[in-house]
């Protein structure tokens, strides 16, 4: 039972840390990338042929490339990749292209990315996919494995302790405030100095970074991975967590991923089989989209709201954030 | 050659199934301004009740006709006691698309638990096949085609000819300005989520019939030909979807000649980014933007 | 009053007389503008200057192309042909933040706010390059952009209490009336240190009481040497608060003078009665 929630507990920081990343694009900014998940497969894989070593022809899997390094190298260069893909991507479609097209486009490069995998088997194993992925100083440390994952959670953890400061920073900062200008308007935010692109791409590289360090903690604890696990569909899953909790509200994000995440999606193992896993996969993905139904009829905001950001007359701002978490709570308001 | 000639003929049946469902999704987009990302769960949906009809004994052309009509009032029923709801609470452009998201996931998993994931065959009878030089197309492909052509005729005339059409061409062109001068917008946006509903039920059957199976995540899959088609064409523009499809569909079947069936989706739809790369706004979009003006 | 809102040059804000105004460099030059959508000419030709610290209003029947014109000026619509020259670069074609980094500001003519923003933030989203608005200065924290932040705090307050908005200051704009959203898109246009504002339709649709708050406010601003452009259908306000006064009708500009003379021409006369 420890082993077990140990293990939830990782895969819920895991999904906090994704869902801050989302946040920072479709809270905050207001961009829908629908690709989200293919940042979060892209750190995977880079984490995973950085641990693995070089592949070797005679083994049961193939990959293009591969090296072995140690530990953070193979989480910070799944960040890099995922933050360059942010912009690959993020020129690719931002620059040009009108907002509804935009959704769609990432819809469609989400979709591909996955084919692409899974049509080459020498580029990472296909639709199979990769296997036996070394665990950060497993073979160092001879802990059980119940003092493993306790190991493994706290370096979860202190990755999340660094993309909580980032996310906080910019959250706080005029930059945010330009984030969530160019959300509420674009047209208003170019209109008094904003290059609203720009601004896009930002968003892009670092959530996409940050989505590639959730796929890279993710995978190194799993030790598998394989385009069944990043379907596009896996993409709601995380928008859903983000709208129950509350876009724009980092605390609230961070217990949307915890409830949707968490004990929506991973916690049902610990339920009684009820029948075949496929139904359950299925009750699982169907309460899914009706909770992201009925939050946006009747909560738009989420559990937590965005925070309205006042200034005390002596200038220093206010900073009693434990004060304003109650009246946050109470505050209904008419839009989300 | 002869492998690309009859590819060819594949590409046109593909592209005669993507022509309803991508003018439906088209035309339902132009004229409320949802981007409906449950049009393919839809689809699956009349698929399978389609499914039923043949399994009560019925010929699959009419099963055809009564999974169209089940998509028909399905769409307008989601669309009245659902997204029009949340369309009066102000839900914006992005919600809307957050909300048909969450309606796909509903459905699909439906459609799944009500007939499992092993995909169902349709009862079909006499099944020959005609020779057109290298191509050969099965009776049920070619009465596909007929099918296929037969809409773009039928949305060509309704939008150019009747009253209904042209109300929707205003509509979609300015909502507001066509509201204040007297068209009765909630009813054109409850008769175009009934048209494209209709359309896309049908394409749901013609695709169940023309991959002789039919399985819970088929219109999830055919849902990103359809954006493609869409997109490329110029989002909101019928003749531009009609286009699209035809360009969509014997691209993804040559290029499963040239380059490997893998390939085949991934070749289409590097094609559409190189294509917005160039025009960002489709194919059709510079007659459009004339028209809409004036 | 405002010098210190607008940072306007001192030498323009000496003199109130209307003369020394006009005869001032011109800080914009249109010239032969034109915007077409498709075969429809929107802006047909048109050239136009303004001068430094005068107030130019754009006036027009419906339909006459006054509000793309100056969205082709802002940046915001690309025009087909003709330039758009401001402060001595060409802005034609440019997008509208390049136009606004310039130095000119547009307002909208309805939902320009942030309305999830309160009015102060709305204001402090404008200021030009601020320390944390960079995603380097952002992560350096509260230490490195917040002795700015304050004082532009201070300083987006001194323009809230010059518009009458002091005590709204947390409300979301959303929340407010349509004429104070008008009023919070003046003050954070202003927050951009502005050479020229382009307003559009900056009193319609609000009441009789805040139109007139909101003329006065253009008014000390244009006083006090900004450069103002606006659209706007309220004659007697043009009137009071336009040094010139341009005539628009079917994308041309048929009339150009001030207003109580353009009040009698045949031609502005027809243009009004026709387009109507």
């Amino acid at each position: 039972m420890a082993y077990y929630l140990l293990t939830l507990a990782v895969y819920v920081v895991v999904g906090v840390i994704a869902c801050w990343g989302l946040n920072l694009q479709f809270g905050d900014t207001g961009v829908l990338n629908f690709a989200y998940i293919l940042f979060v497969a892209a750190g995977a894989y880079t984490a995973s042929i950085l641990s693995l070593g070089h592949p070797n022809s005679s083994s049961y899997q193939h990959y293009f490339w591969g090296a072995h390094m140690p530990w953070p190298i193979p989480w910070l260069a799944a960040a890099v990749v995922g933050g360059l893909l942010g912009l690959l991507v993020g020129l690719l479609v931002l620059r040009r292209l009108r907002g509804d097209y935009q959704a769609m486009v990432l819809l469609v490069v989400s979709i591909m990315g996955s084919y692409i995998v899974s049509a080459d088997p020498g580029f990472l194993n296909g639709g199979v996919g990769l296997a036996l992925i070394p665990q950060p100083f497993k073979g160092v440390l001879h802990l059980s494995q119940v003092g493993y994952e306790v190991f493994y959670l706290a370096l979860a953890l202190l990755a999340a302790a660094v993309v909580f400061e980032v996310v906080r920073r910019i959250h706080i900062s005029p930059l945010g405030r330009v984030l969530r200008a160019v959300r509420e308007n674009e047209a208003a935010a170019a209109a008094v100095g904003h290059n609203v692109a720009a601004v896009k791409l930002l968003v892009m590289v670092i959530g996409g970074a940050i989505a590639a360090l959730a796929g890279a903690i993710e995978v190194q604890f799993i030790a598998a991975w394989a385009p069944a696990g990043w379907d596009y569909t896996e993409t709601f899953g995380l928008f859903a967590a983000v709208i129950v909790g509350g876009r724009g509200n980092l605390g609230g994000v961070a217990l949307g991923a915890l409830l949707v995440q968490g004990l929506f999606l991973e916690g049902t193992v610990l339920l009684p089989n009820i029948g075949n896993p496929a139904l359950i996969g299925a009750i699982q993905w169907m309460s899914l989209g009706a909770l992201i139904l009925i939050f946006l009829y009747f909560r738009p905001q989420g559990v937590l709201p965005e925070r309205r950001r006042t200034y005390s007359s002596d200038i220093t701002t206010r900073r009693n954030r434990m004060a304003a978490l109650p009246a946050a709570l109470t505050r209904r308001s008419a839009r989300g | 050659m002869n492998s690309m000639l009859s590819s060819l003929g594949f590409g046109i049946v593909t592209a005669s199934i993507l022509l309803p469902a991508a003018v439906g999704f088209t035309l339902q987009f132009s004229a409320t301004g949802v981007l409906n990302i449950a049009f393919g769960a839809q689809m699956t949906f009349a698929a399978y009740i389609a499914f039923i009809c043949t399994q009560a004994g019925m010929s699959i052309w009419l099963a055809l006709v009564l999974g169209a009509v089940f998509g028909a009032v399905f769409s307008a029923l989601l669309n009245r006691f659902l997204l029009a709801r949340f369309a009066k609470r102000g839900t914006t452009f992005f919600g809307m698309v957050v909300v048909t998201i969450a309606l796909a996931l509903l459905i699909e998993y439906l459609v799944e638990i009500i007939w499992g994931t092993m995909s169902v065959n349709y009862q079909m009878t006499g099944t020959g096949v005609v020779h057109l030089g290298a191509m050969s197309f099965t009776h049920s492909q070619l009465v596909v085609m007929a099918i296929g052509l037969g809409i773009a005729v039928a949305t060509h005339s309704l939008l150019k000819y009747t009253r209904i059409g042209k109300a929707i061409r205003a509509v979609a062109s300015n909502t507001d300005l066509a509201r204040s001068s007297g068209v009765p917008a909630q009813r054109i946006t409850d008769i175009a989520w009934l048209i494209s509903g209709l359309m896309g039920g049908a394409a749901g059957v013609m695709l169940g019939i023309s991959l002789s199976s039919v399985s819970y995540t088929m219109g999830d899959t055919f849902l990103i030909e359809i954006i493609a088609a869409a997109v490329l064409g110029g989002v909101g523009q019928v003749y531009g979807a009609m286009l699209g499809a035809l360009a969509i569909g014997v691209l993804l079947e040559e290029s499963a000649i040239v380059l490997g069936g893998a390939y085949a989706p991934i070749s289409a739809f590097a094609v559409l980014i190189l294509v917005l790369l160039v025009r960002p706004t489709g194919i059709m979009a510079g007659a459009a933007e004339a028209k809409g003006i004036a | 009053m405002a010098d210190q809102l607008t940072d306007t040059p001192a030498e323009s804000t000496s003199s109130d007389s209307e003369a020394d105004r006009v005869t001032g460099a011109a800080i914009l030059r249109v010239v032969d503008l034109e915007v077409h959508f498709g075969a429809v000419r929107a802006v047909n030709g048109v050239s136009f200057e303004v001068q430094t610290g005068t107030a130019v209003g754009l006036i027009g029947p419906n339909g006459a192309g006054k509000s793309t014109a100056l969205k082709a000026v802002g940046g915001e619509t690309r025009p087909t042909s003709g330039r758009v020259i401001f402060d001595g670069i060409d802005l034609a074609g440019r997008p509208s933040h390049v136009a606004a980094r310039a130095g000119m500001i547009r307002t909208f003519q309805l939902g320009g706010e942030f309305a999830r923003l309160t009015v102060m933030e709305n204001l402090l989203v404008s200021v030009p390059r601020q320390r944390g608005k960079s995603i380097w200065g952002a992560l350096g924290g509260r230490r490195w952009w917040g002795a700015e932040d304050a004082a532009e705090i201070r300083r987006a307050r001194e323009i809230l209490s010059r518009l009458e908005l002091r005590e709204k200051e947390n409300d979301y704009a959303s929340d407010l009336s349509g004429g104070q959203r008008k009023l919070v898109e003046i003050g954070r246009a202003l927050m951009a240190r502005p050479k020229m504002l382009l307003l559009d339709e900056p009193m319609a649709g609000v009441n009789r009481s805040l139109a007139r708050h909101i003329e006065h406010a253009l008014s000390a601003l244009r006083n006090d040497g900004l450069t103002l452009l606006l659209v706007e259908h309220e004659l007697g306000s043009v009137e009071r608060l336009c040094d010139r006064v341009l005539v628009m009708a079917g994308g041309r500009q048929i009339a150009s003078g001030h207003m109580g003379q353009l009040r009698s021409r045949q031609e502005v006369l027809d243009a009004y009665l026709g387009g109507r």
